[in-house]
């Protein structure tokens, strides 16, 4: 088993925007916790809106562990992620320019780092697809 | 420490989502539904949003962490029953 901790720092209001992304309005949050009133998760999203609502400068080390018995990272992956979260490629063609390398080598390489959750591609200008690394901090224990 | 420190972990299948900040600590575990939190002055385990808190021994909130975490790896998910006597 592999265990990984994604880290980062966010704000009161980045939680409280995430939140107004998944369920609109804290109305309807209220509302499908009266739908599904044993739903914990619900309770506790609509106790933290209501409490970061009211503190939006307030920091919070967000992490998430991930348990695989799968993970493989090369070496060269590895200076992949870094290089993304140090010179922000503005989408996988750039990147695999940047690193000198094949387009569809890149390409599979940030598939399979976007199969591990270590990385997100958002969407870019021209439909193209923006690698990201959300994370302040990686790490990796064996 | 940051005002608030969060973390989400899925061991086999379950989600256990947890918190800890100056006002008290909560964790989260699903499916099912179960909480176990300290915010009301006593630390606490309940099933449902509302629904009676069952009272437990007072433990630093990594130890109780990781007794979740062998249970779930244990049991492979929750047993209501079997995690409130081992907390109680």
């Amino acid at each position: 088993m592999i265990e990984i901790k994604l880290t980062k720092i966010i704000t009161g209001k980045d939680l409280a925007e995430s939140f107004e992304e998944e369920y609109g309005s804290i109305e309807n949050l209220e509302n499908r916790l009266k739908k599904d009133s044993e739903n914990m998760q619900l309770f506790s999203d609509l106790e933290d809106w209501k409490f970061f609502g009211k503190n939006p400068d307030d920091e919070i080390e967000d992490t998430t562990t991930i348990i695989t018995d799968t993970l493989t990272l090369t070496n060269l992956e590895l200076e992949l992620l870094n290089f993304i979260k140090n010179e922000h490629p503005q989408s996988i063609r750039e990147l695999a320019r940047m690193i000198q390398e094949d387009v569809s080598n890149t390409q599979r390489r940030i598939s399979r780092l976007v199969k591990e959750g270590l990385l997100e591609l958002k969407k870019g200008s021209r439909n193209s697809k923006v690698p990201t690394l959300n994370y302040d901090k990686i790490e990796i224990a064996i | 420490m940051k005002n608030e420190m969060r973390n989400v972990e899925m061991i086999h299948g379950n989600y256990i989502k947890s918190r800890k900040s100056k006002k008290g600590w909560a964790i989260v575990i699903i499916p099912p539904h179960a909480r176990i939190d300290n915010f009301h002055g006593y630390s606490h385990i309940h099933f449902t949003p509302t629904g009676k808190k069952h009272k437990i021994i007072e433990m630093d909130f990594d130890m109780l962490y990781e007794i979740i975490r062998t249970h779930l790896k244990k049991n492979k998910k929750l047993i209501k029953e079997e995690l409130l006597e081992v907390l109680s």
